[in-house]
């Protein structure tokens, strides 16, 4: 940080600054802080800080920054000048046109002898493109490249060097159609647009990049670089057309028998559908039969079941009789023992066993009829199920 | 105004010569306002009370200035203002009513205990005392030229070369008298005819014609010796032109 320093007498003063006579005879006015006070006639130092950097780094600021402005404007304004697009065209002459922005050629570059002849036939050549086109279409006519006896080809392409927009091809192409017109030749124009890429690829093969786009659609049918380079696009071109056709006469054909094999297919889908669908049919039926039987079966079972439940039942209902019949005699041979010793011990008593005899005799009389009546209930229950079982 | 034209005009103002002592007062009005300043420590005005306690000092300074002494009458001046102020300062603090300064009454002390501190040690040199002189008829020479000290940054040279160059202009103008005449006559810078007679830039003379009128009346004062000196430096190098 640099400083300024002001040594001097002081002459005058103010509310706000103090008036000093330097020492190199010049006056200086400097601020004057609040509580300074000196008196005139005092040998006075002031300090002044960072203005004089500060000033040098404004202007050097402004300077840089000016500088970039303009480098920049001249920089943008040269890149626009030179080429922003690339007309290449091959009749036979093949030659490279190459335009400002607004379309004014500012160079042209030739790729053969031919397109040296044509080159140097043009005699202004920074003019609109469309006046370009016209000369060359003249000088090819000139110069017997476009003969009037012969079908002659025009190839452009055009290509954007600054962005990847493409321009309209209408005009150029309405500007060749006119100029061939002119000239009365008849020839094929073909205007098309392509990409920056396109002109790399052409400058690696050494190919015009007209010759590159056609070698590029034409790679598969077996044209080689080198006979690119020797023929001119014309001749090549009318002689893969033949290619193409007789190609395309295979092709038919091979398009017919596929069509023939597709519906044969179809046909033998349609069968194996049907086929399908009747074993499912079928199937379907077997499940149902199946089905009905094992519910059959499954009936027979339970009536078994339930008929051995049954037989089951009425035996144990026998036991149980022979059991009941069995105790009661047990009882009368009591009762009459009893009856027996009584009688040995005397009447009443023997007139009670008596009475007790018949009363147990009673009580098993009741027990037999209720048996007998259980049995015919169980009887009747046997009739139903043997009905049933009918 | 040289030592003996002051004793002069205070010796005719002791007798009553009212004129003779307006004179003296409007020389040395810069003087009295910035020792005031000086010693009260901040900006005084002449609507400040300071001022007018000043302004008696110096009128007592014309009576009572003994005119044989070796002390000079600005010295005797400095030292009267400064008792008055320094009587004055007292009385407001005992009054008390009214602060010596804006500052706080801590303060007010520690000024006046400074002030009769360096009252003590008070010795201005004579050298000051001539600088002072030659300031003060400087400015009441410009003050007819309506030229202001603090005007003068304005119209001084930023470069050494056009000082320079300037001072040579001032010495050219000095060498004709019948332009020095009209100069001190007219008060004002004769320009026309002196860029007539040498030739010099119009121009040149217009941007630096308050500064310009500051080296002539320097060049015209010789005995100016101190403020001289300020401005001789780039006149040696003259030559180099």
């Amino acid at each position: 940080m640099k400083s300024n320093t002001h040594q001097g007498i002081v002459v005058k003063v103010t509310d706000t600054k103090i008036s000093l006579l330097c020492q190199d005879g010049n006056f200086k006015n400097i601020p004057r802080s609040g509580s300074e006070m000196p008196q005139i006639g005092e040998h006075y130092t002031y300090v002044e800080k960072n203005i004089i950097p500060m000033k040098g780094t404004k202007s050097l600021a402004l300077v840089a920054v000016l500088f970039l402005m303009i480098a920049g404007y001249f920089m943008r304004s040269f890149m626009i000048e030179e080429n922003s697009y690339l007309f290449a065209l091959d009749i036979n002459p093949s030659i490279e046109i190459y335009t400002n922005e607004d379309l004014q050629v500012t160079k042209v570059d030739f790729l053969n002898e031919e397109g040296h002849v044509i080159a140097d036939s043009l005699e202004n050549s920074k003019q609109d493109i469309n006046v370009i086109l016209e000369e060359v279409v003249a000088s090819a006519v000139n110069k017997n490249y476009l003969s009037k006896s012969e079908k002659g080809m025009i190839n452009l392409t055009v290509v954007s060097l600054i962005d990847s927009n493409h321009l309209n091809t209408k005009e150029l192409q309405e500007t060749l159609d006119r100029s061939l017109k002119d000239n009365s030749i008849s020839a094929d124009v073909i205007v098309d647009n392509g990409s920056k890429q396109l002109v790399e690829e052409s400058r690696e093969e050494n190919l015009s990049i007209n010759k590159m786009q056609l070698y590029k659609d034409l790679k598969d049918k077996g044209l080689g670089a080198d006979e690119l380079r020797e023929k001119s696009i014309a001749s090549i071109k009318k002689e893969y057309n033949h290619k193409t056709n007789d190609q395309k006469d295979i092709d038919k054909n091979e398009e017919k028998e596929e069509e023939k094999q597709q519906v044969k297919k179809a046909r033998e889908d349609a069968r194996e559908k049907v086929k399908e669908k009747r074993e499912e049919e079928k199937e379907l039926e077997k499940e149902k039969r199946d089905a009905v039987k094992e519910a059959r079966e499954e009936k027979r079972e339970l009536e078994k079941e339930e008929l051995e439940a049954a037989k089951e039942a009425r035996k144990e209902k026998k036991e149980l009789e022979k059991e009941k019949r069995e105790e009661a005699k047990e009882l009368e041979e009591e009762a009459r023992e009893a009856a027996k010793d009584k009688h040995e011990e005397g009447e009443e008593s023997g007139e009670k066993a008596k009475e007790a005899a018949k009363e147990e005799r009673e009580k098993q009389r009741e027990l037999d009829k209720e048996a007998h009546e259980d049995d015919e209930d169980k009887e009747d229950n046997d009739n139903d199920e043997d009905e049933y079982e009918d | 105004m040289q030592k003996a034209e002051t004793t002069e005009y205070i010796l005719s103002a002791r007798d009553g010569d009212e004129i003779a002592r307006e004179k003296l007062i409007l020389h040395y009005k810069p003087y009295i306002i910035n020792t005031v300043g000086h010693i009260c420590k901040r900006y005084i005005t002449w609507s400040d009370e300071e001022s007018s306690i000043g302004l008696i000092a110096f009128n007592r300074a014309i009576d009572t200035y003994a005119v044989d002494a070796d002390k000079t009458f600005l010295n005797y001046v400095y030292l009267l203002v400064k008792r008055d102020l320094i009587d004055h300062f007292r009385r407001e603090k005992k009054k008390s009513d009214v602060p010596l300064e804006v500052k706080a009454n801590d303060e007010q002390y520690v000024n006046v205990y400074e002030i009769e501190k360096s009252m003590d040690s008070y010795k201005q040199n004579v050298q000051q005392q001539e600088l002072i002189t030659e300031i003060l008829e400087l400015s009441e020479l410009l003050n007819d030229f309506n030229v202001k000290f603090e005007e003068l940054e304005k119209f001084s040279p930023k470069h050494r070369k056009t000082q320079r160059k300037l001072v040579k202009i001032a010495e050219d103008f000095v060498q004709s008298s019948t332009l020095v005449e009209t100069f001190l006559k007219k008060k004002r810078l004769p320009v026309s005819d002196f860029v007539k007679e040498y030739g010099y830039r119009l121009k040149t003379i217009e941007k630096y014609r308050k500064y310009i009128v500051t080296l002539i009346l320097l060049k015209l004062h010789p005995e100016w010796q101190q403020l001289s000196s300020y401005i001789s430096v780039p006149s040696e190098s003259e030559g180099k032109l």
